[in-house]
């Protein structure tokens, strides 16, 4: 489980502000980092639907919410209130 | 050189056949301009921590997301069977408080409309159809309000994303999407078919009577935009007043009496008195929402301070912590906190709506009582002051607003108009100016950004200190501050909510609203640990500029001159007009009746828009804070504003038109030069020349001559009597022409029950209103931008100097309208040192005095503009004022970019 839940990319992060569609900020070297960048051995998940064990996926783009509500894997969700990590995600002090 | 070179080439174009004669068009007046590109005179560096922020803004693209429409659609689906009013408050409560918070480095103030520095969001409740340009909806709706998306130009350059690149889209004309949100936001935007203000007031709009014709005038772009669906809301004052006051948990107390209070007593309103209770309802819920999301800022920051290793941005983060937590209850305790807490409501308020156009009001003046004490308890100084302010206008400049290209650049070109009003009275008729917006000015120069805005409300009694380091500001070349004549407005506004109760104390709190309209306020008595100020207080009306927007005057006559029929498309847009057009009094009297019918179904369509608006998504976050939403316990769509007659007429191309009907008057009525017949073939002909669009350049000083059989007609329509040059000839034909337009509104009502009133101010509409226009009498050619404002002279046709444009503009009252606007483009050297500054303010005194509204500067070289045009990437931070606004010059579409170019430069002010 714990692979899934692997960042690939620097907008999966918990250390990446976004700035805008293209890039944002690493709050841990303080760069502007693209979206899209492969991720680097610090990343850690930041909450999104697809982490959560409530999504599930319909197509690429989009899923379900507890099987009901509609939603999309990209989806940030550090403010919800239903969110539960998919298995517990890798953390920088897990890796200390 | 250039610009004399390229003057040289037009003329020759132009008047080929004629040149002995002399063509009467020059767009540079007085001396010859030196050889070397000029710069403006002022310039000034902000702090290193605003320098930082706005490079990062530079740097940063215009991003929509869809987080705010994602969880507000989520959660209303999900209270279905729910009162509408408290359906919304709920549905805007779940989405603030689920936004996800953004905090970037070195950010004094903080809190962001989307989880993007330049974020936006598109309201699919409001308007869908636009979003999918692949959907047949889209091409429906091109043919009613949105008939501008085919003509709007977007401009390529700064902030804006109009081509696909890796995982981003454009959307909507200039904003990026991520690829992966696009599906979401297509499911969204359906569940919302049917539902929207847009769908559901397209519904019944259609019921109405002479509906085909308002769909023709539409397509046709006589008029150019729904103001129900598209910008329902903005182009007003905010007010800070309760959150600063009473803070959030203050006015939920407030909320929870008047539950107790109202709660099934209908008062004396046996029809609306019940939904009090409903309201103060929603109040508690959205506001318990704004709470979350400031809440859920202040996590982020703590966050943030935890991994953060530098100790001064771990400290500050910590500081922002702090804030965040303290202003989510309670009422703020110095300047900082009071200025997060309107930066909070300010963006709040723009999440609840499409608005375009919230002002801040007189901000220095109702800060003043935080920032005072702060200095006397020495918490504060002024360059902390400073940092603050330029924090402040970071802030502003972040604002972006989604919606239809047509809208946000036709109408826009991108702007926000969030306009700071300076100076003007104080409730007892002293100035009212401070020394807070003194260094509201100096931020103004020292960190050059379009917003905030600023509009000096000029009144004799203010300090000449105060006057001339706003003039210190126009030498900047930013475009602000704007200056308006306070006598007009307190006057307008007495006219106008006189017969609702305002009195002149009250007028005088006036404050610009959007970009320059004027707008109801009122005066309020602050406490603040135990000693009271009276500060103004924004707001005491809704939206100023809503209604019929915008007429676009030249199309009308062209429909005149051609018995209803548009001649760019070849479809009939009213019936025959049965005059046989045998005498000038015959074509206005024709103009006449055709504006009325246009007026009459508009006004019916867009009072049902409107009123559909306010049935499904009611104004609740901006009627909690205006006065006297939360007394009268109503929002603002029902009537709980202190005054409600804001609903207007709004025109484009008006100099146009005027210049059009002098050419029309001398040539072919009074010289008998041409016949009519003759002249709407010159027209049809483009006299001889290739279409604007043809050429891709929208001014007169670029074109392309294909034939040399309409020289001679050219030549005199060009030599014309010309608006701008104290010509009584032309004057006489303005005075008419606003005589009529100023009165005609007042004949309709609004769906509040109130009079219309005149506006006249074109934003950026004068590009795509050109663009829908052929050739005009007055010798413009087809496709060609219009004349900007609504007293600017048409480039190159002012000849006599400014006090001559002056005496032209004036020549009726001013106060008669809601906003006259004119523009004048002065070289850098005409105003250059401490004589320059003093000849600038006699020339705005001198408009003030002959009882101008308003007026504002483009203090810039043109050879510099035709060097940013050619080299854009050498001038990302170029600011320039277009018609009541200030803008990235990179950020403006070409059609606004030549007419700016092409703008009379004065070289002299005498």
């Amino acid at each position: 489980m714990l692979t899934q839940l692997q960042v690939s990319k620097c907008g999966d992060c918990d250390y990446f502000t976004p700035v805008d569609v293209f890039k944002g900020i690493c709050h841990l070297n303080k760069r502007s980092v693209l979206t899209d960048e492969n991720a680097c051995t610090e990343c850690v998940p930041t909450k999104k639907c697809k982490f959560c064990a409530n999504y599930t996926s319909k197509t690429d783009a989009l899923g379900l919410c507890k099987g009901i509500t509609v939603t999309f894997p990209e989806l940030r969700t550090r403010t919800c209130e239903i969110f539960e990590w998919k298995s517990e995600p890798k953390t920088r002090h897990d890796r200390e | 050189m250039l610009e004399e070179t390229k003057q040289k080439e037009t003329h020759e174009r132009l008047a080929e056949s004629k040149v002995s004669r002399g063509l009467k068009l020059s767009f540079q007046y007085g001396k010859q301009a030196s050889e070397q590109i000029g710069s403006r005179e002022t310039k000034k560096q902000p702090t290193l921590r605003a320098r930082n922020i706005r490079d990062r803004y530079l740097q940063t693209k215009s991003s929509a997301s869809v987080e705010f429409p994602y969880w507000y659609t989520r959660r209303w689906n999900e209270l279905e069977g729910e009162i509408p009013l408290v359906r919304r408050a709920k549905a805007l409560s779940y989405a603030y408080s689920h936004l996800t918070p953004s905090i970037f480095q070195g950010e004094l103030l903080v809190m962001e409309r989307t989880v993007y520095l330049r974020g936006s969001f598109p309201m699919p409740w409001l308007s869908q159809t636009y979003l999918i340009e692949t959907e047949k909806r889209y091409e429906e709706a091109k043919k009613r309000g949105l008939a501008a998306e085919e003509v709007v130009k977007v401009a390529k350059g700064g902030g804006n994303v109009t081509i696909a690149t890796g995982n981003v889209i454009p959307i909507a004309g200039k904003f990026g999407l991520r690829k992966e949100e696009f599906p979401i936001l297509k499911e969204i935007s359906t569940m919302w078919d049917d539902k929207s203000v847009e769908d559901v007031s397209h519904q019944y709009e259609q019921l109405v009577q002479g509906y085909d014709e308002k769909e023709a005038i539409m397509r046709s772009l006589v008029c150019m935009y729904d103001s129900g669906y598209t910008l329902p809301q903005g182009r007003e004052v905010i007010s800070y007043y309760y959150p600063l006051q009473f803070g959030i948990d203050g006015i939920i107390e407030i909320c929870r009496k008047k539950m107790a209070e109202v709660g099934g007593d209908p008062g004396n309103d046996g029809i609306n008195g019940m939904d009090r209770l409903y309201f103060y309802k929603a109040a508690t819920i959205i506001l318990e929402g704004i709470k979350k999301w400031i809440l859920n800022f202040a996590d982020e920051a703590q966050r943030l301070a935890r991994t953060e290793k530098d100790p001064e941005q771990r400290r500050e983060y910590e500081e922002i912590r702090d804030i965040l937590k303290w202003v989510s209850s309670k009422p703020p305790r110095t300047f900082r906190e009071a200025l997060q807490l309107c930066w909070t409501f300010h963006i709040a308020v723009l999440n609840e709506d499409n608005f375009s156009g919230l002002a801040p009001g007189r901000l220095g003046q109702v800060l003043y009582p935080w920032w005072k004490e702060d200095v006397d308890a020495g918490r504060i100084d002024q360059d902390r002051t400073m940092e603050l302010l330029e924090c402040m206008r970071m802030k502003f400049t972040e604002i972006d607003l989604f919606g239809p290209k047509s809208v946000i650049e036709g109408i826009q070109s991108g702007s926000t108009f969030n306009n700071v009003s300076l100076g003007g009275l104080t409730k007892d008729g002293q100035s009212a100016a401070n020394e807070l917006e003194m260094l509201m000015i100096e931020s103004g120069i020292t960190c050059e950004t379009p917003q905030p805005t600023f509009t000096l409300l000029y009144d004799e009694v203010l300090p000449e200190e105060f006057l001339m380091k706003a003039i210190e500001c126009n030498k900047t070349g930013t475009g602000y501050p704007a200056w308006v004549n306070n006598r007009i407005a307190t006057e307008f506004l007495l006219k106008n909510f006189g017969p609702e109760g305002m009195t002149l104390e009250e007028a005088r709190a006036v404050a610009i609203g959007g970009c320059l309209q004027t707008s109801a306020c009122t005066w309020v008595d602050l406490e603040l640990n135990g000693k009271k100020y009276t500060i103004p207080r924004g707001g005491a009306a809704p939206a100023t500029d809503v209604g019929v927007h915008f007429l676009n005057l030249p199309k009308i006559l062209e429909l005149v001159l051609f018995d209803g029929v548009d001649q760019r498309t070849g479809r009939r847009v009213l019936p025959p007009h049965g005059y046989k057009l045998e005498t000038y009094e015959e074509v206005w009297d024709a103009y006449k009746a055709y504006f009325r019918r246009i007026m009459d179904v508009l006004i019916r369509c867009n009072n049902v828009q409107h009123d559909i608006w306010r049935k499904l998504t009611p104004p609740l976050v901006n009627s909690i804070l205006k006065p006297d939403c939360l007394d009268k316990g109503m929002h603002i769509g029902m009537l709980g504003s202190r005054y409600n007659r804001t609903f207007s007429v709004n025109i484009c191309g008006g100099m146009n038109l005027v210049n059009s009907l002098a050419s029309l008057k001398k040539n072919v009525y009074t010289d008998k030069s041409m016949t009519l017949d003759h002249l709407k073939e010159a027209l049809r002909s483009n006299f001889g020349y290739k279409t604007a669009e043809e050429v891709g350049s929208y001014s007169l000083l670029e074109q392309e001559r294909i034939s040399q059989e309409w020289n001679e007609t050219h030549y005199r329509c060009l030599n014309a009597p010309k608006y701008g040059n104290d010509d009584a000839f032309a004057d006489e034909i303005l005075k008419t022409f606003e005589q009529f337009y100023c009165s005609v509104p007042h004949e309709y009502k609004s769906l509040y029950g109130k009079p219309l009133y005149a506006l006249q101010l074109s934003v950026s509409t004068h590009g795509p209103m050109g663009a829908a226009a052929i050739a005009t009498p007055d010798g413009r050619l087809h496709g060609t931008t219009y004349a900007d404002a609504s007293l600017s002279a048409y480039p190159g046709t002012d000849l006599n100097g400014p006090y001559a444009l002056f005496n032209s503009a004036t020549c009726f009252d001013h106060s008669e309208s809601q906003c006259t606007q004119m523009n004048l483009k002065v070289h850098p050297s005409a105003i250059r040192g401490r004589e320059g500054a003093r000849k600038l303010l006699e020339l705005i005194r001198g408009y003030m005095r002959k009882g101008g509204f308003h007026i504002q500067f483009n203090v810039v070289d043109t050879r510099m503009l035709r060097e940013a045009q050619a080299h854009p990437e050498n001038y990302r931070d170029l600011l320039v004022r277009v018609a009541g606004f200030t803008h990235y010059w990179v950020e403006l579409p070409k059609p606004i970019q030549d007419e700016i170019i092409a703008r009379t430069e004065y070289e002299e002010l005498m």
